[in-house]
């Protein structure tokens, strides 16, 4: 488990991260959003032990980071937001470097790299040289490159920065698979929605305090303080609309041709019941679910709202 | 045992180089051409028979090159070693690794020496002639070749020392370069000037241990000494006798011995600029000197509220 606890940095006068309490429980996905200088790259770096804090502790299973960064940095994987590749080195001989430095024995890496590889789909450029590959092959590269030592916890700085949509998707689907492998991941991003869907649990950082934190859902129905459910029937839409309308939590019920929203202010059960009472009805329901709503809305409004 | 390997992958891309082999060729074209340009100019002297002496005179000119060659090198070599790193942003990858700050600084300091040692060996055939033609045993040009690989250490660590430091590789060169412009002259011109001091003020030579002190880390006063006990002609007594013209039946041991004080002088500093070389690139030994007395701040004023209560 990773735990954050007070942490400060200052660069000179400058408080770039200004007393953040986090804590990631082993096997999510935390995802960390916030604008452009919120102080993200900067309490990644010192959670990979790069850089002092200047008040406050980082500690992975009970154990301060700058106290044992060594045996830390065998537990943890980084994966910085900007990062360079040696010329005249081809990619099995990159992956065989990281691998050296985290003292893995010569016959154990052949394996180990194709394996490796094969996760993040460069399998085929394997003699290629890495100041060759692409942007998002150059990304994904470094990504296989910073589990060489099997981390338990992953820390990626915007792994999925530059990369067009369809990388984007395959990088996700990456860190799908991580996660399956039982991986503990901190990702950072400027894009609440990119991160929303494959989150366990969002953190939005603002001018170095932490604005926000919880489940995508949490965070909405905190800020939004009511939920917006989605329901769409086969038929009988004016049976359904009238229930809807005569349930105790249920607000505004917008129509529209096929489907219809309604606000609720009510908890998981009582929406439960809802369905429920539609579904004794016999109202053929297709769909109900609870919307997602306006990611961009509310990340504005939560960090200062004042971007245009 | 497993090769260091930052050491490992420098020798991958570096060989990997025109430039090594175009470096390579023309330093061992050099060399030959300095023994092609020796037996020449003896020949035109009309002496066509390989005296034992000449040659002596031909290990000199040869090994002195080669010191040139590495404080020229050298510093060129490994004053990019860590800041390249930073500039092309690798750095922090390497850092986050489980190799220790000291294995890196060592990994870079092998590399820049490998680059010197491929080339020495590359040149042995050259010394090969001199071993067969002149009165030089392996063991002295063995012996040589240490003193070399010594000298490359110190001006690597020295060198990767300031990469850590500063940003700008230039930067970093330049200041080797004055550092051993220092060694090399300027202690040589604090010996006559101490020397001058002591005339006027004493009448008198100063003590010959004063001046080999100040000798003590030039480079050249290193290996002239050593070349001159491996020749058997005393160069170095030759070149600073008049400091105790009485002594010369009785050499001091220092004198006698000064190349190997100089390697000794060599050795600390190369063990000094890693250890800072390590501090200067570890990112939290560098930052907990910061923080360190604020620490203290707090507990001190934590004790003093307690001593209140
Ligand atoms: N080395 C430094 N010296 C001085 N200020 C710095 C330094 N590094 C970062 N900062 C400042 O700290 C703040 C936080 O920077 P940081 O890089 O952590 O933001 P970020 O959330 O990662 O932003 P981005 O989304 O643009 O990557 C910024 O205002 C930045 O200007
Ligand atoms: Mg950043």
């Amino acid at each position: 488990m990773l735990e954050i606890k007070g942490l400060v940095k200052r660069y000179g006068r400058f408080t770039a991260v200004d007393g953040l309490d986090l804590s990631v429980a082993d096997g999510s996905i935390y995802g960390f959003v916030g604008p452009n200088g919120a102080g993200k790259t900067t309490t990644m770096k010192i959670m990979a032990g790069l850089m002092s804090a200047t008040a406050g502790s980082v500690q992975i299973d009970g154990v301060d980071v700058t106290d044992s960064p060594r045996i830390l940095r065998r537990k943890m994987g980084y994966m910085p937001d900007f990062f360079g590749v040696y010329d005249n080195l081809k990619v099995k001989e990159y992956m065989d470097f990281y691998a050296g430095t985290y003292h893995i024995p010569y016959d154990k890496r052949p394996a180990l790299i194709d394996s490796l590889l094969d996760i993040v789909d460069l399998s085929d450029k394997r003699e290629a040289y890495v100041d060759s590959l692409s942007r998002g092959m150059k990304q994904r590269l470094c990504l296989a490159r910073s589990m060489v030592h099997d981390p338990e916890l992953l820390i990626l700085d915007e792994p999925a920065s530059g990369l067009d949509p369809r990388a984007r998707v395959e990088m996700k689907e990456v860190l799908k698979q991580l996660q399956t492998m039982g991986k503990t991941i901190v990702i950072s991003s400027h894009i609440l929605p990119e991160l929303a869907e494959m989150c366990t649990e969002i953190g939005i950082i603002d001018k170095g305090r932490l604005a926000a934190q919880g489940s995508v859902q949490e965070i909405m129905r905190k800020l939004t303080h009511k939920r917006v459910i989605y329901v769409r029937p086969a038929e009988q839409m004016e049976t359904m609309l009238r229930l809807l309308k005569e349930q105790p939590c249920v607000g505004h019920v917008t129509e529209n041709t096929l489907d219809a929203e309604f606000t609720f202010d009510g908890d998981d059960r009582a929406l439960s019941d809802i369905l429920k009472k539609l579904v004794m009805a016999d109202v053929p329901i297709l769909a109900f679910k609870e919307k997602e709503g306006n990611l961009e809305e509310i990340f504005m409004q939560v960090t200062g709202g004042n971007a245009v | 045992m497993m090769m260091n390997p930052v050491l490992r992958r420098e020798a991958i891309t570096t060989l990997r180089t025109k430039r090594a082999y175009a470096t390579l060729t023309l330093y061992v074209a050099a060399n030959m051409g300095v023994v092609a340009l020796y037996l020449f100019a003896m020949l035109s002297r009309g002496s066509y028979s390989f005296d034992p002496q000449n040659m002596n005179f031909l290990y000199l000119a040869l090994a002195a090159m080669q010191l040139a060659f590495i404080f020229f090198s050298v510093p060129a070599l490994s004053a990019g070693s860590i800041s390249g790193e930073r500039e092309r942003q690798t750095l922090d990858l390497l850092l986050v690794t489980d190799m220790t700050p000291f294995s890196i600084v060592l990994g870079k300091l092998m590399a820049s020496i490998a680059m010197v040692l491929l080339m020495t060996v590359a040149t042995l055939p050259v010394y090969g002639l001199l071993f067969y033609f002149g009165s030089l045993a392996i063991g002295q040009i063995l012996g040589m070749v240490a003193f070399l690989l010594i000298s490359a250490c110190m001006a690597g660590a020295i060198s990767i020392f300031f990469s850590c430091v500063f940003r700008r590789t230039v930067i970093s060169i330049m200041l080797v370069y004055i550092i051993f412009g220092f060694l090399c002259f300027g202690t040589l011109i604090a010996v006559f000037m101490t020397e001058a001091v002591y005339q006027s003020t004493y009448q008198q030579s100063m003590p010959v241990f004063t001046g080999f002190l100040i000798l003590l880390g030039n480079p050249l006063a290193g290996f002239f000494s050593l070349a001159g006990e491996q020749l058997g002609t005393n160069l170095i007594s030759n070149m600073f006798g008049f400091y105790w013209g009485g002594y010369s039946d009785a050499m001091p041991w220092y004198v006698e011995y000064f190349y190997l004080l100089h390697l000794l002088f060599d050795a600390v500093v190369i063990l000094l600029f890693l250890l800072f070389a390590v501090w200067a690139v570890n990112p939290l030994g560098a930052g907990a000197k910061h923080r360190a007395p604020k620490e203290r701040k707090e507990k001190k004023q934590k004790k003093q509220k307690n001593s209140a209560a």
